[in-house]
């Protein structure tokens, strides 16, 4: 069972957040859901990371560096915990929040253009409203991507 | 647990930022809390809420049901009863219109207007640009205007991959095709599996006659599922493309024989029957279509390759005067060069569109 873990810092510059553990069991489909709450305008509001990685293709798609990269990113949001689960599974949290709802739906992957590079493509979406707030892309190199491999760290997108 | 890499805390910081600006900026007003109601159920009956990432080439062509679309959009409209200054609500009753118009042509002006109204209060609205760019696309053919708004949407959802789906068709008839490849291929980076972007790519890769990309995005396409007959067609294309006439007829009929609907066969096929010279059975296959599948553009190209001129112009008025969603990408295909050279056809395009055809195909 994967755990899911509140962050203790305000790394994200949204102030303070409360400790509480959610444990919840791991969906059949792959899915990785790291957490992150966050602020609503009188307290903290809330926002899960879905850090991704796209499965094994021949050009672009998952591999240790889009594993390391997500992981990156993990840590760098703060999150301690890692946890397979639906993106549905997140948004019925989202609809049993009081408040705005966030989540942020990340994907890693090898450059399609240069397998040496790794890109990170992210979307915030309000969970509630299903609607696109902001989206961002970055690129880099893969050996200087992140923390080393952690397998299962990620949600391995299936072919569709 | 390690350190941070730079990129992930690049991302993190970035991400951050955005979060603390949209929480920022959300309205907590008594009015705005009453509407939340009628755009929450609003939005359960859009199927709001599915998993946007995994979404099927199938489920993004199937249209909606009339019946939830009407009643979203009851529960949206009084949404912005109640709170006149939401352009959420706005932009997801656009959203509704714009589907609804699949079935009723009166309602492509409110999609519009609505969609107008959403981006007067929130210009960077994503489903607001997509209706705008939607409409441009289809409706004014306008492929300037489409390109523009599917940008803005993508801006601010760049998983959004039916967007990019119309952005690569709209580039492409500004002969702008290389420049929507280099855009593309970023986001197949992290979603490789997506046949709806590998799609796009094809299309984008038979503008820019790289014929061994062709091939190989279509090898590379899932060879079982849902989507294994597209990657077939594409296949067969790809065939076509290189001359291998034969081949690509065989893999058409296999995918027909299995599938006798499929209207990307049928329309491929007909157009490959055009090269072969075999235009009874071109014939044939547009009339194989169904009702709605049988594009009179398609029928147009292939009246036009029997040389029966004012016949195929008839069909390309009707092409135009119905909105043929296929026009637009008719004009690609070599096959429309013979419609191309004739003045009436020009003209019909240039009076009936707001502008922005590739004076590449006019």
């Amino acid at each position: 069972m994967a755990r899911f873990v509140e962050p203790e810092s305000a790394e994200l510059g949204v102030g303070a957040i409360s400790r509480r553990k959610w444990v919840i069991a791991a969906g059949a489909t792959v899915a990785v859901t790291g957490g992150a709450l966050m602020v609503t305008s009188r307290r903290p509001a809330k926002a899960l990371a879905i850090l991704n990685t796209a499965e094994a293709a021949p050009r672009g798609g998952g591999g240790p560096e889009a594993e390391a990269l997500s992981r990156s990113l993990a840590n760098a949001l703060g999150l301690e915990g890692i946890e397979s689960r639906p993106l549905a599974e997140v948004r019925t949290l989202g609809s049993r929040a009081a408040g705005s709802f966030y989540y942020v739906n990340a994907l890693a992957g090898r450059c399609w253009e240069d397998g040496t590079r790794v890109r990170l493509m992210a979307e915030l979406r309000e969970a509630s409203g299903e609607l696109a707030l902001w989206s961002g892309s970055w690129d880099g190199e893969g050996g200087k991507a992140g923390a080393a491999r952690q397998p299962g760290c990620t949600r391995h997108l299936p072919g569709h | 647990m390690g350190k941070p890499g730079p990129l992930g805390s690049l991302a993190a910081r970035d991400i951050s930022q955005a979060i603390e600006r949209a929480r920022r900026s959300q309205v907590a007003t008594e009015k705005r809390r009453r509407a939340l109601a009628p755009y929450g159920q609003a939005l359960k009956l859009l199927d709001q809420g599915k998993d946007y990432v995994l979404q099927s080439t199938r489920e993004a062509e199937t249209p909606f049901p009339f019946e939830n679309l009407l009643k979203a959009a009851q529960l949206l409209e009084e949404a912005l009863r109640q709170d006149d200054t939401f352009p959420e609500a706005a932009a997801k009753l656009a959203w509704s219109y714009r589907m609804a118009a699949e079935y009723d042509e009166r309602m492509w002006p409110k999609a519009l207007a609505m969609a107008g109204r959403a981006l007067a209060a929130d210009p960077g609205s994503a489903d607001a640009n997509f209706v705008r760019g939607y409409v441009s696309m289809f409706r004014e053919w306008d492929f300037r205007a489409a390109a523009q708004s599917l940008e803005q949407c993508i801006r601010r959802s760049i998983l959004d991959q039916g967007s990019w789906r119309l952005y690569a068709g709209a580039m492409c008839v500004l002969g702008r095709a290389e420049e929507a490849r280099k855009k593309i291929v970023t986001v197949l980076s992290v979603l490789p599996a997506s046949v709806i972007l590998r799609y796009a790519l094809f299309g984008l890769a038979e503008q820019t006659k790289d014929l061994a990309e062709i091939e190989r995005l279509a090898r590379e396409m899932p060879k079982s599922g849902p989507s294994a007959a597209l990657g077939e067609a594409m296949l067969a294309s790809a065939f076509h493309w290189q001359g291998r006439h034969r081949e690509a007829e065989q893999l058409f009929h296999g995918i027909l024989s299995k599938d006798p609907r499929n209207g990307k066969a049928i329309t491929r096929l007909a157009l490959l029957y055009v090269s072969m010279g075999k235009l009874d059975r071109a014939a044939a296959a547009v009339e194989s279509a169904d009702g709605h599948r049988r594009w009179p553009i398609l029928v147009g190209v292939v009246e036009a390759a029997r040389g029966n001129r004012l016949r195929a112009l008839g069909w390309v008025e009707r092409a135009v005067r119905e909105r043929d969603p296929n026009l637009p990408y008719a004009t690609l295909h070599p096959h429309f060069d013979r419609l191309r050279s004739e003045p009436l056809c020009a003209q019909l395009l240039k009076q009936f569109s707001s502008g922005g055809w590739g004076s590449a195909h006019l």
